[in-house]
Formats: C-alpha cells, sequence, structure tokens
C-alpha cells in the first residue's frame, strides 16, 4: 500500500500545474458547496419542530412580529388557559422588517423574570446579565450578533433609533437567544412610544404531555379571536416562509457543486491517466494485477479530491464562522452558524468522489494493450 | 531423460488484419533445459515478440500446448495467467519501461507483482543493484540515468522476485555497441546465477554468441543455427 501511495503522490508532483490546478478548483468548488450546505441547514433548521418549543402567540393576522400589538393584560388572559406552565411578554423592534443581514431584532423582556423564564437555555459568555434590569439600555447580546458586528462588553450602538449598551454577551440553545438582542421592554417603550403597554407576542411553554395543537386553540379562544398561537416553528416557517425556502435551496447549490467537482476530478484523472497510461501498461505486463493498478491510479484522484475538498471546506467553514451571518426578516433571525460536522462531511466526500471520478477511467486505462509494451512491431 | 523445462508442441498464433489472415507463428515446437540461454533471432515482423507474448502467458495460442515447469498454460485463465505470471516470469523490454517518477530502487522492488514487498525484499533489491554496479545509483531516478544503467535497473527489477524464466526482448536494441554488450554480458550472467531460463530476442550476433543455442525465426518456425559456443 505504501508504495503505491508513493507512485501516487510522486505522479502528481510530478505535474504540479496540473495537480494545483486541481486542487484549487476542487477547493473553490468544496468551499461553495459547503457554504451553500451551511445556508441550507439554517433554513431546515428554522423551520423544523424541535421538542419542547414554546408556543408564540402573535396578533391575528400580523406577520411581522414587530407590528403584532397585543395589550400587555393578555398575558394574564393566557397564564389562566388550562395546560400553560408560563408565559412571557415580548416585544419585537427590528430596524428593518424586510430580508436583510444589517437589520437588528431587538426583544423587549421584563428584565427582572427574564432568568426565570429562559435563563435554563442561555449562557453567559461575559459581561455582567443582572444589568439588564438594572441599568436603562444595557442590552444581551447573543454572540452571533456580537461576532458579525464585533461588538465587546461596554460598546453602545444604535439600530432603529434605539441606543444600546452591551452589558454581556450570551450564547443560547435556541438560535433566536444567539441572533437577537434583549433588553428590558423599558428600553424599547422609552426608544418607541408605540411599543407602551404593548405586548408584540407572547411567548408560552406548555405543560408537560399537553397537546401543542389543543393548547393553542384554547389561548386564541380565551383571547377572543384577536390572537393567533403557533408553535415557534410554525411561526417562523410562516413569517420566513420565502427565505426559508431559498435557504434550502442551497441544498440544490451544493449537488450541483458536487456534481462539478467529480466532473472537474474525472477531467484531471483522464489527462493523469492519459500520461500513466504506459506505466499501467507496465505494471500491467509484469503481472499486477488490473484492479490494483485501477486503485492505484485512482488513489491520484481521491488524494486531489481530498486536499481540494478539506482545503475547500475548511476555507468555507473559517469564513462562515468568522462572517457569523445573521439573516432576518419579519422580526425572526437567521444565523449561518459553523457546522463542524458539515465541514468534515464535504472534504470526505470530495476524497469519495475523488476515487469513484477516477475508478471508471482507472479501469479502462489498465487495460493496457500489453502486446504492445512488449515490443511487438503491431 | 529428465523432463525439459519448458516444452512448447505444435503451437500456432495468427493475426486478421482486414481481409488478410498473418500467422507469425504456425506449428512451431520447442524444448528447453532449465537454466539454458536461448537467443532468437529473425526479420521484423517475423513473430519474436508474439512467441515471447505467448511464452509469458501474455496472449493465448490458436493451438498448440506450452508447459513450463509443472503448469501448463492453455488451461489456465486470463485471471490466473497473470498470476502465474506476476511470481514466474521475469521481463525486460527494449524500451526499458521503467517507472519514471520512482528512483531505481523502488522500480526494482515494482518487479514483486505478486505480493507486497518485505524488509528482505529491499535488502535484495539493494544486493541486485550493487552487483550490477549500481550500488551508489539507488536513489536515482531513470532519467538520471544512462540507457544502460536504465536497463541495468530493468533486468533487477525482472529478476527481484526468483523467476523460472526470464523473458527479453530486444534488450540491446536502445543501447550503443559497448553498452549492448556489456548488457548482454550482465542479463547472462545474472540469469545463469538466479538459474533462470532465458530466452532472448535480438538482431545482435554478439548475443547469439554468447547464448547456449540460437533460433531463427522464420515462416512461424525455428531453425536451429549453429552455435559458436559450442563450435569456438
Ligand atoms: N495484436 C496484433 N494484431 C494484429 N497483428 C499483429 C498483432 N501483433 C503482432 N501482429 C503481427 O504479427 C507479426 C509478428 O509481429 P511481432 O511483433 O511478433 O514481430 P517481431 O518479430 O517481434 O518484429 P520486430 O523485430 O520488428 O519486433 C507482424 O506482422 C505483426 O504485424
Ligand atoms: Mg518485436
Amino acid at each position: 500500500m505504501k508504495r503505491w501511495l508513493g507512485l501516487a503522490w510522486s505522479r502528481m508532483a510530478k505535474a504540479p500545474l496540473r495537480s494545483g490546478a486541481t486542487i484549487l478548483g476542487v477547493g473553490a468548488i468544496a468551499a461553495l458547496a459547503c457554504a451553500a450546505l451551511h445556508l441550507a441547514a439554517a433554513g431546515r433548521h428554522l423551520a423544523a419542530a424541535q421538542p419542547g418549543e414554546p408556543l408564540i402567540t402573535m396578533q391575528a393576522g400580523r406577520i411581522c412580529p414587530s407590528t403584532s400589538h397585543l395589550p400587555m393584560s393578555a398575558r394574564d388572559t393566557i397564564a389562566a388557559v388550562p395546560g400553560v406552565a408560563s408565559v412571557s411578554a415580548q416585544q419585537v423592534a427590528v430596524s428593518d422588517c424586510k430580508v436583510s443581514t444589517t437589520a437588528t431584532t431587538f426583544r423587549g423582556v421584563n428584565g427582572q423574570d427574564f432568568w426565570n423564564q429562559h435563563g435554563a437555555r442561555i449562557r453567559v459568555l461575559a459581561g455582567t446579565p443582572t444589568a439588564l434590569a438594572t441599568q436603562p439600555g444595557a442590552a444581551l447580546v447573543g454572540e452571533q450578533v456580537a461576532r458579525s458586528r464585533q461588538l465587546a462588553l461596554g460598546d453602545s450602538f444604535e439600530s432603529a433609533g434605539i441606543t444600546v449598551t452591551v452589558a454581556a454577551i450570551i450564547d443560547g440553545e435556541r438560535m433566536q437567544d444567539r441572533a437577537s438582542v434583549w433588553v428590558d421592554h423599558a428600553t424599547l417603550e422609552q426608544a418607541l412610544p408605540a411599543l407602551r403597554d404593548t405586548a408584540t407576542l407572547f411567548e408560552i411553554q406548555g405543560a408537560v404531555g399537553q397537546d401543542p395543537e389543543q393548547l393553542a386553540e384554547r389561548i386564541d379562544a380565551a383571547l377572543g379571536g384577536l390572537a393567533h398561537t403557533a408553535p415557534f416553528s410554525a411561526t417562523a416557517a410562516r413569517v420566513t416562509g420565502s427565505l426559508a425556502a431559498s435557504l434550502q435551496s442551497g441544498g440544490t447549490l451544493a449537488l450541483a457543486a458536487a456534481i462539478a467537482g467529480i466532473l472537474l476530478l474525472a477531467n484531471a484523472a483522464l489527462l493523469s491517466l492519459r500520461s500513466a497510461g504506459r506505466d499501467l501498461t507496465v505494471l500491467r505486463a509484469i503481472g499486477h494485477p488490473r484492479s490494483v493498478l485501477a486503485g492505484v491510479a485512482s488513489i491520484e484522484g481521491g488524494l486531489l479530491g481530498l486536499l481540494g475538498g478539506a482545503g475547500g471546506a475548511l476555507l468555507a467553514g473559517v469564513l462562515v464562522h468568522c462572517a457569523a451571518t445573521v439573516i432576518s426578516t419579519e422580526g425572526i433571525s437567521v444565523g449561518i452558524e459553523l457546522m463542524p460536522g458539515l465541514v468534515a462531511t464535504v472534504g470526505v466526500a470530495a476524497a469519495l468522489c475523488g476515487l469513484l471520478a477516477t475508478l471508471v477511467p482507472a479501469w479502462w486505462a489498465a487495460r493496457g494493450d500489453l502486446h504492445r509494451a512488449l515490443g511487438a512491431s503491431a | 531423460m529428465a523432463t525439459a523445462h519448458i516444452e512448447i508442441k505444435g503451437l500456432r498464433k495468427s493475426y486478421r488484419s482486414g481481409p488478410e489472415t498473418i500467422s507469425p507463428i504456425d506449428g512451431l515446437s520447442l524444448q528447453l533445459e532449465r537454466g539454458e540461454v536461448v537467443a532468437l533471432i529473425g526479420p521484423s515482423g517475423s513473430g519474436k515478440s508474439t512467441l515471447l507474448n505467448l511464452l509469458a502467458g501474455i496472449d493465448r495460442p490458436d493451438a498448440g500446448q506450452i508447459r513450463i515447469g509443472d503448469t501448463q498454460l492453455e488451461t489456465l485463465s486470463a485471471g490466473a495467467r497473470d498470476r502465474w505470471r506476476a511470481s514466474h516470469i521475469g521481463l525486460v523490454f527494449q524500451r526499458f519501461h521503467l517507472i519514471d517518477v520512482l528512483n531505481a530502487e523502488a522500480n526494482v522492488l515494482l518487479g514483486l507483482a505478486g505480493r507486497s514487498c518485505r524488509g528482505a525484499d529491499r535488502e535484495r533489491a539493494r544486493d541486485l543493484l550493487t552487483r550490477l554496479g549500481l550500488a551508489d545509483r539507488r536513489s536515482h531516478r531513470p532519467s538520471q540515468l544512462s540507457g544502460g544503467q536504465q536497463q541495468r535497473v530493468a533486468i533487477a527489477r525482472a529478476l527481484i522476485h526468483q523467476p523460472e524464466v526470464v523473458l527479453a526482448d530486444e534488450p540491446t536494441g536502445n543501447l550503443d555497441g559497448d553498452g549492448a554488450a556489456t548488457i548482454t554480458e550482465v542479463l547472462i550472467s545474472e540469469a545463469r546465477a538466479a538459474g533462470a531460463t532465458l530466452c532472448i530476442v535480438t538482431h545482435d550476433h554478439r548475443v547469439s554468441d554468447r547464448a547456449d543455442r540460437s533460433f531463427m525465426l522464420e515462416r512461424g518456425k525455428l531453425t536451429p543455427l549453429p552455435s559458436m559456443r559450442a563450435a569456438g
């Protein structure tokens, strides 16, 4: 095995321009595929139902949460509905309702109550989270937002007419936790008087064993048709419908990239095998089996695929992580987050594509007209 | 009488090219003793390479039998012939046919086709290269070697697996006079040292002079030539 790897490597090194161009090409394609898969995963994740996800109650007929207005008093009505374990009011303010990568989603919450409601799934990465209740203008910034805006503790920033100071940077189980800026109700009300005494949505945790559909119906009935309640994933799917769909089309893009990659590798393999033809024939003539030789010839494709694929996927991974893109629409935020498993998969898949793309041409090349190898005059 | 090492009986091989059929081997019979060195001479296109291909099990005869040692070649499948060739035959080509991205030692080790190579093989490859005067050229690539040196590497590759038969198709055809003479010397003495039966196809009479027996291949059959060695 070692000698065959050595042979494949020497052959690659002998044609550095060809090998280099192939590796770069595969790398670019793998990077594209990796990035597209990250988009698709974010889109899928957004609309996928999670166990134990909360119900969201919004004003009936509103799509953008920031335009939904329900009286704060509805909180008590909802809390009284049988099967409701907890309910919290959120005021959502966005700097842009349309699809945007620069919009900020502010979530106004009860600063005193925030940790009772959400503490279990929130992790503080830096700063003083209690400032939310005690300092006017204090904000808990999701780590994805902090990374994409390069915000540090103590930084002040303004968006949608709201100025806040970073009091803590938080990480959470839900993408909305990581991709939003959390502030106290008072902070939002001061900046946006229209929000006074209104909640834009309520987040409800059902009691264990509650059927979410039935609970949602009971809540809507209790609010007299004023509101519409649905699980978070369904709300997100409704609100971000076309965004999630277009993100998921990243999967098709990745497939197209994979096909382009396979063709590129097959082409490189054909070029390389054209020059390897004589070597393969000689090796066949001295008794090396065709299967071994085809394998050897496809190691080269596998190596090219692995080097290009791993390089490209890693590059895409680093870019995805550093860019920390947050796409938001209608008050729902989608963070494009690094998935190490996806990066590894793309690298391995590229190596396999390389092997596969080379195997067939290699098998044919290893046919070899043995007669000629011996110097027959035919 | 002891049985011959190689026994060829009524061998026939023809090729069809368009409407014509040519029969380079046509009812050929031959017996070779173990360790014998024979030279095959014949005009271009007379079928010398065809005969070697049949002996190596690369090609299949249309009729006739070839027995080498205990193996009756025509009874083997193509795959079995390849495996048999890997362990029983050493091949030397006119154009050396070394792998140019590998150094001399790695090329020699490629002669071990039937199995993976072990530490002892590496030692044997070095020994062979040393015997062939290439001790200080082990890590040179073919492009860094002269024609004669490349053919010596090819000879080592043909001998590394201790084959019982070595087939050489015009091994000196690409070398100049002095180089050719040395290679002939080396090939014959190494084959003798290894106890292998050696068949050399050649146009060069100096080669046939060094062989035990010489044959002329013409019209599909072999005619013995008077041996200079026996006479001299
Ligand atoms: N695969 C083939 N298909 C058709 N004809 C062939 C084939 N191989 C050999 N021949 C023909 O068989 C004849 C013998 O060829 P061969 O190569 O054995 O000759 P040779 O004696 O080795 O010649 P040279 O000295 O030029 O190498 C030639 O006429 C050649 O054209
Ligand atoms: Mg010939």
